[in-house]
């Protein structure tokens, strides 16, 4: 689509052709996932805005817990947006909800950015990482019912043995890899596997149902 | 689940979806992984049930609202990554691979997340793919068999159905059907803006949406040298494809007008762009737009 600035043309006093014959505005906030995203296929810059106001805070809540500093955070979601507005065509509402394809992308940007940033596996790093995992400052007005969400989640992944739960969350949380984690771990990397394997299973079975795009609509509030 | 990858310490190979699902394969090892789970129900079956978790472990962060500025600092860099200044069209990256588990049954095979670029089919009005800012694209040839008309006016050079450039004089009659469109009674008006090409630009498409003719007015353009011509483009709203409306020369102040006659109604363009090409034309757009607006 070719990008107009969305200004509404004030014509010239005493010009009988200036006026604007514009549809009723659309309440963009109103839309779903799958039309915001076909809109902003079509360059309609405000279904863009509407998905940041959306998605904007998981995708940087998420970003600020794998990297932790701000600046470099805001920097990576820009560009989960900008993917978004130039690669959104890619975006297959089929295969599952807009906010999970999001927070993929913004996974492994983020996880990339640390790795980057890290250069080079560092055995060393395993007290880092497990600090990392201590949450950062949050936002006092989430909403109580969020807390509680996110609550349910933290509890299950303290349900599991330690054996399980460290080398998901410095996988997710920490950017590792299974190589990365078996060399921190001193573990063999097949015992890592299994262990997050194993993990994950149990994970599945206390969360249980919410784990069906529940979650991912609570997660908006 | 094969142990032959925790034998080997291979990344990325059968038994990897939970690694793959939760960050934990290297580069390579994602790549190899995705090329695996395209073939293995199995694998593909174990992530669609371990990404709704994944998806719950990125949700169970603290939250923290981001700072105002950086909604405006992301629309002000959209709007200049429109498709005008896009980079050629790049694969997908790993992560928009990603074999994202849909809600529903399980997929027999992995879709790809990209859209392939492909030519429309010959008829008898061929148009440019949907991407065509982006250089280096492919331009489906323009047969023109049912192209807009031109009188292009302002320095008087018209455009036929051929698109050979003639040079005529300006005359009265133009003018006088420039100032009678733009007075006909159901005509708006849609403003058009200078791209960051040409960011001084300025233009006005006056129009009845529900019939057949239209005036461009710009101002403010740069002035091109002779072998070159400004070309205005119509985009479909159904299939986004462009079509040319026809070519102009701007005056030494940068004015110039253009008079577009659709054979069919203007309500199914939804968007104008003026770029600038060779003299005598070109089936689609080369360049990037130096003016656009919405319809």
């Amino acid at each position: 689509m070719l990008a107009g600035d969305g200004r509404t043309w004030q014509p010239p006093a005493g010009n009988p052709a200036g006026n604007e014959g514009d549809a009723p505005a659309l309440d963009y906030a109103l839309l779903d996932d799958e039309t915001l995203v076909r809109l902003l296929v079509d360059q309609d810059v405000r279904a863009l805005e509407a998905l940041y106001t959306r998605y904007s805070r998981p995708i940087f809540s998420l970003a600020l817990k794998i990297l932790g500093d701000r600046g470099v955070v805001e920097e990576v979601v820009q560009e989960v947006f900008l993917r978004l507005w130039t690669r959104g065509y890619g975006y297959d509402p089929r295969r599952g909800k807009l906010l999970s394809w999001l927070l993929t992308i913004t996974h492994h940007r983020a996880v990339d950015e640390l790795r980057r940033r890290r250069g080079h596996p560092q055995s060393e790093g395993l007290q880092e990482q497990l600090a990392a995992a201590e949450e950062p400052e949050g936002d006092p007005s989430e909403s109580y019912g969020r807390v509680e969400e996110r609550m349910v989640v933290q509890q299950a992944l303290a349900q599991l043995p330690e054996a399980q739960r460290k080398p998901i969350e410095l996988a997710y949380y920490g950017g590792l890899t299974q190589v990365e984690i078996a060399l921190a771990l001193q573990a063999p990397l097949g015992t890592v596997k299994t262990r997050m394997r194993l993990g994950m299973q149990k994970l599945r079975s206390l969360l249980g149902g919410q784990s069906k795009g529940a979650g991912l609509g609570a997660g908006l509030a | 689940m094969s142990s032959t990858s925790m034998e080997r310490g291979v990344e990325g190979e059968h038994g990897d979806a939970v690694a793959y699902a939760v960050g934990a394969l290297g580069e390579a090892g994602r790549a190899r992984f995705e090329a695996h789970v395209a073939t293995c129900p199995e694998c593909l079956r174990e992530l669609e049930e371990v990404r709704p978790i994944v998806d719950q472990l990125g949700l169970s962060v603290r939250q923290s609202e981001p700072p105002a500025a950086l909604k405006t600092q992301l629309l002000a860099r959209a709007r200049g990554l429109t498709p005008l200044l896009q980079p050629v069209l790049q694969p997908a990256t790993a992560a928009e691979r990603a074999p994202i588990a849909p809600p529903g049954p399980a997929l027999s095979s992995v879709r790809p997340t990209v859209e392939p670029v492909v030519m429309r089919p010959p008829v008898a009005l061929t148009r440019p793919p949907r991407r065509w800012w982006q250089a280096g694209e492919r331009v489906a040839t323009f047969t023109a068999a049912a192209s807009l008309a031109i009188a292009l006016a302002g320095s008087g050079y018209a455009f036929t159905a051929h698109q050979q450039l003639q040079a005529t004089t300006y005359n009265a009659a133009q003018l006088a059907e420039t100032i009678s469109l733009m007075y006909q009674p159901d005509m708006v008006s849609r403003r058009l803006s200078g791209t960051e090409n040409s960011p001084n630009s300025k233009g006005m498409i006056y129009l009845d949406p529900g019939g057949t003719e239209a005036v461009v007015m710009v101002s403010q353009m740069p002035r091109l040298p002779q072998d070159q011509a400004y070309q205005c483009w119509l985009q479909d709203r159904e299939d986004g494809s462009r079509a040319s409306a026809g070519l102009f020369h701007v005056d030494q102040k940068g004015r110039g007008r253009l008079i577009v006659r659709s054979p069919g109604t203007l309500s199914r363009f939804r968007a104008l762009g003026v770029t600038k090409e060779p003299a005598k034309g070109s089936p689609g757009p080369t360049s990037p737009p130096m003016l656009s607006g919405q319809l």
